[in-house]
């Protein structure tokens, strides 16, 4: 009987010990992954942080427009007022044809707050 | 009375053996795990990357464009000057390349750096940012040597880490002066580091390999527990390099360090694949594995024994397999090794670590007082992926050795 009670006893506690460092590698994978979360945005993840007092990469072609500005050629645009710069951002801006639009620097929303 | 119909004799169908059956299931499960651990694989080349220009103008203050062309960025304000470069350098660390975007202004000073992408344990990369490594480069000039020993401080108990930080800096700089400054920086040398870690380890495997051919008992018991003290010894306490599945996840990764300076690397996994792949031994685990022998020396002072319950085995080694399995592929899908590994090694050899990490060492060390090795019989990942290479090699010498009976009989 005390054997069978002893047996039992150490069978529990081989299971709770795997059982409680199972436990422990959640805690240690959870920590890793939430410690260190890289700072930089990813093509995957939708919000980033940045200085929002900047513009963001300006394209070949929004640098070409803007010299054909300077220089006094017509823009290659039948309808720039379309443009009010509100909502634009990585082509995901709403009311944008690719076709007719100038392209142009894109603009970052002020500060909220 | 024949009816012109001949009666072909049907094979018996013999039931399979538990031992077909066991075999049966064992290769179902190889196949089902080498498609998880790919589906991971395939996961985390697709999802990793980062959009690295949206933050030059974090590291270069009063940028309104930038010129991008390949890793190298040109910062303007909003009349157009220049007002500086940045680049992206990347170098490889302990579980992964170190990817740090460096700003530098017209002259060629460093303004600024940042990591970012870093592949290595938390642990390790902590101590690399609690440094004044990454601070430390700040005022520098993109011609200084910036190597670690040199010109700037060292990291002790990062030393990858930090090395790895350095190079993607140099690289960094160094795209800069070539191709934004017109500065000519003579190519880096890389001699190979083959130092005492590397000699040691080579010693180890012969003597382990060698030895455990020995017939003689108490001879080989002796050279065994020389080999584990050994190994205890320089690759725990004095080197602090033993086998971890950071190393598998990142050779899986594809992300190989440099073996210039980390030929140590490819010696224990080349050493282990190929005694594994060629003799079914694991030379590592019961011959030199630091932390099993610490747990061994901890098992002698008490003589405690293995318990492990015949009812419950398969179970406690599915478990482990388990372990081995989330670890592969938590590591692989999100691309960071580092994160994946969560063995106490680095807390007991270098004595540093989370409180759970603490803890979850002195639970192994008391379990380790009443029942043999408890990490490595229950919860060691390196265990089950060992195990796999040698149910592959199995599977694969009986495909030869069928093939050829079929081939000798036609």
């Amino acid at each position: 009987m005390a054997q069978e009670n002893r047996e039992r006893l150490k069978r529990t506690a081989l299971l709770g010990f795997v059982a409680v460092c199972i436990g422990l590698i959640g805690l240690i994978w959870a920590d890793g992954l939430t410690a260190d979360e890289p700072a930089t945005p990813s093509y995957y993840r939708d919000t980033f942080r940045m200085d929002d007092s900047v513009y963001l990469t300006v394209t070949a072609e929004a640098i070409e427009y803007q010299r054909n500005l300077e220089n006094g050629t017509p823009p290659p645009t039948t309808n720039p007022d379309k443009h009010d710069g509100h909502g634009a951002g990585q082509g995901q801006g709403s009311g944008q044809n690719d076709e007719h639009d100038a392209p142009t620097a894109t603009e970052t929303p002020p500060p909220e707050g | 009375m024949s009816n012109g119909r001949t009666t072909i004799p049907l094979k018996p169908i013999t039931p399979r053996s538990p031992r077909q059956q066991k075999q049966r299931r064992e290769r179902l499960l190889i196949v089902l795990t080498v498609a998880l651990v790919v589906a991971a694989w395939i996961v985390g080349y697709f999802t990793s990357g980062t959009d690295v220009a949206p933050l030059v103008p974090e590291l270069l203050p009063g940028t309104a464009q930038v010129r991008t062309e390949g890793q190298l960025f040109t910062a303007l304000d909003a009349d157009g000057n220049l007002i500086g470069y940045a680049a992206l350098g990347s170098a490889p660390g302990y579980g992964g390349p170190i990817d740090i975007l460096v700003a530098v202004d017209p002259e060629g000073n460093i303004l600024n750096t940042q990591v970012v992408t870093e592949r290595e344990s938390p642990g390790f990369f902590r101590l690399v940012k609690s440094s004044d490594l990454i601070e430390g480069y700040n005022g520098r000039l993109v011609t200084d040597a910036l190597q670690l020993g040199q010109d700037l401080d060292a990291v002790t108990g990062a030393t990858v880490s930090a090395e790895g930080v350095a190079a993607a800096v140099r690289a960094a700089t160094r795209q800069i002066a070539d191709n934004a400054l017109d500065i000519t920086i003579p190519p880096e040398e890389r001699p190979i580091q083959f130092g005492w870690p590397e000699a040691i380890l080579l010693l180890l495997f012969a003597s382990g390999y060698l030895t455990h051919k020995w017939r003689n008992r108490v001879w080989k018991k002796r050279a065994r527990w020389g080999t584990l003290i050994a190994g205890m010894v320089f690759l725990g306490f004095v080197y602090t390099v033993p086998l971890t599945i950071t190393m598998i996840i990142s050779l899986l990764s594809g992300y190989w360090p440099d073996w210039h300076n980390n030929l140590y690397w490819y010696l224990l996994i080349g050493g282990i694949l190929f005694v594994t792949t060629v003799d079914a031994k694991n030379p590592y685990c019961s011959w030199f594995c630091p932390f099993g022998a610490f747990q061994e020396c901890v098992a002698a002072v008490s003589k405690a024994k293995l318990y492990r319950p015949r009812d419950l085995n398969e179970g406690l080694k599915w478990v482990q397999r388990g372990l081995a399995l989330a670890a592969i592929v938590l590591g692989l899908a999100l691309r960071r090794p580092g994160v994946a590994s969560y063995e106490p090694f680095a807390t007991l050899f270098d004595l540093r670590g989370t409180a759970v990490q603490w803890i979850f060492l002195a639970l192994i060390v008391l379990a380790s007082l009443v029942t043999y090795r408890p990490f490595c019989n229950f919860l060691c990942p390196l265990d089950p992926v060992i195990d796999l290479i040698a149910a592959t090699r199995r599977w694969l010498k009986e495909g030869v050795a069928q093939w050829r009976k079929k081939t000798a009989n036609v």
